[in-house]
């Protein structure tokens, strides 16, 4: 799981968040059979921090804070100890991320090629100016 | 097979059981949820040049939406794998957007160059444009400020010429005005002379006739019968010899005169030697003799009758004719 995580990409955030779920995994695993979904909420946990990186925010911020809360709700349901439940709240988590970062890629596509456009429209409306005679 | 031997009751209870549930149960049905995400689905692999994009995506997707589709009774599962697949159809769609995004960049990018290069064409054919006006704008300028140096080198030239001219004429005037002066002295040199002259003439007693001014020599000059002179004539010749200095210009014919005394060719020659007694005196003074002219004329020209002692004293005379030239000394 750590191989996700490069040293420099270590925060206090990410290591208090991993502290909170070794801990809670423990205590689960400690008194019951069932065990927590301790990949789906790591991988879950790093499209986030993907996603953040990719500074996703501009462009997909609803899509993002959907995969923070549905996390949130995981370690919840862990606590819980619905281990189902945390296990598919961390799936959809991972997925709302992804999405929120697939959404932002396109977005700033299309809006490097609307800039592009843009530009390329005013070449062409100098142009067309310049060719009425009236001097740039 | 063994295993097979042992389950069998096992396996013929499950069949057994799993039809009756069969038949007791309505049949699950297709989760409603997933339909919407089977359109979006299908429309995203119908539309061709996005499908082959996000192959990978849509093949999940693909998965999820079956996995989804399956019936169950299951609700929570059921929702957990509509939402699984919506999600997945949904990421699919956007990376196949990027990519379609990304693929057109280069259109785009092929679009804005070629609109560059036209402006900038544009641009250059225009600076050349102008640079060639600015270019005939200085020829112009240039050959202005040419054709200006030269007017103003002919107005130069003119008021050179015009200055000269007033200058000319200054000098016109000048010659003139001088002119005008020196006439007027030699009027007034011309009118003293004259005055001068008719002073002399006056001295010499002379008289105007149609020969000249014409002087005579009483016989006071000559006793009878003689040529030389009387000392007392000396004063009258002495006006006469300073009249010819004062005027070189002009000469004299002296003709001698006689009586009708004695023999005719005697009384000739008296009067020639009596004349030629004068032009002595005046050759004596200085007068040049190219400037003398002498005649006896006899008593050929009498001026009063010789029938007495008074007129014949009267023919006694000599004649002093003052010409206006030397050579008019006829």
């Amino acid at each position: 799981m750590k191989s996700f995580l490069q040293p420099e990409q270590w925060t206090m955030a990410a290591a208090s968040h991993w502290l909170l779920v070794t801990t809670v995994l423990l205590s689960v695993m400690a008194c019951s059979s069932v065990p927590a979904p301790v990949a789906e909420l790591a991988a879950a946990e790093q499209a986030i921090l993907t996603a953040e990186q990719a500074r996703v925010n501009t462009y997909a911020a609803s899509e993002l804070a959907q995969a923070r809360q549905k996390l949130q709700d995981a370690r919840a349901a862990v606590v819980q100890k619905d281990m189902l439940q945390a296990s598919r709240l961390a799936q959809q988590s991972k997925l709302d991320a992804e999405l929120a970062l697939a959404r932002a890629g396109a977005a700033e596509a299309l809006a490097v090629n609307d800039e592009m456009k843009k530009s390329t429209e005013i070449l062409q409306q100098e142009m067309l100016r310049n060719q009425t005679g009236v001097k740039p | 097979m063994n295993y097979l031997k042992r389950s069998a009751p096992t396996a013929v209870a499950a069949a057994m059981s799993l039809m009756l549930l069969g038949a007791c149960a309505s049949k699950p049905a297709t989760p409603e949820g997933v339909i919407n995400a089977r359109q979006q689905l299908n429309k995203l692999q119908a539309s061709a040049d996005l499908a082959v994009l996000a192959p990978v995506a849509i093949r999940q997707a693909d998965a999820a939406v079956q996995e989804a589709e399956k019936p169950t009774k299951d609700q929570a599962l059921s929702d957990h794998l509509v939402f699984i697949a919506d999600r997945k159809v949904n990421i699919a769609w956007a990376q196949a957007q990027d990519k379609h995004a990304q693929d057109q960049r280069k259109l785009l990018t092929d679009a804005r160059d070629a609109a560059r290069l036209d402006s900038r064409t544009r641009e250059a054919d225009l600076a050349r444009s102008d640079a060639s006006v600015a270019r005939n704008d200085a020829e112009r300028a240039r050959d202005e400020a040419v054709a200006a140096r030269t007017a103003a080198e002919q107005e130069r030239m003119a008021a050179e010429q015009a200055r000269s001219g007033a200058e000319q004429d200054r000098l016109a005037a000048e010659q003139a005005r001088n002119a005008a002066a020196l006439s007027q002295q030699e009027a007034e040199s011309a009118n003293a002379k004259a005055a001068a002259l008719q002073a002399q003439i006056a001295a010499l007693n002379a008289k105007t006739t149609e020969r000249g001014l014409v002087v005579t020599l009483g016989d006071v000059l000559f006793d009878t019968a003689q040529s030389n002179l009387k000392a007392s004539s000396s004063s009258h010749l002495a006006n006469l010899a300073a009249f010819l200095k004062s005027y070189p210009e002009r000469g004299v014919i002296i003709e001698g005169h006689s009586d009708s005394v004695g023999d005719e060719d005697y009384n000739f020659g008296l009067s020639q030697r009596r004349a030629d007694s004068v032009q002595g005196y005046l050759l004596g003074q200085g007068i040049a003799a190219s400037r003398i002219t002498t005649a006896g004329k006899g008593e050929s020209l009498p001026v009063a009758g010789n029938d007495n002692a008074s007129g014949r004293q009267q023919n006694r005379r000599g004649e002093v004719i003052i010409t206006d030239a030397v050579t008019a000394s006829n």
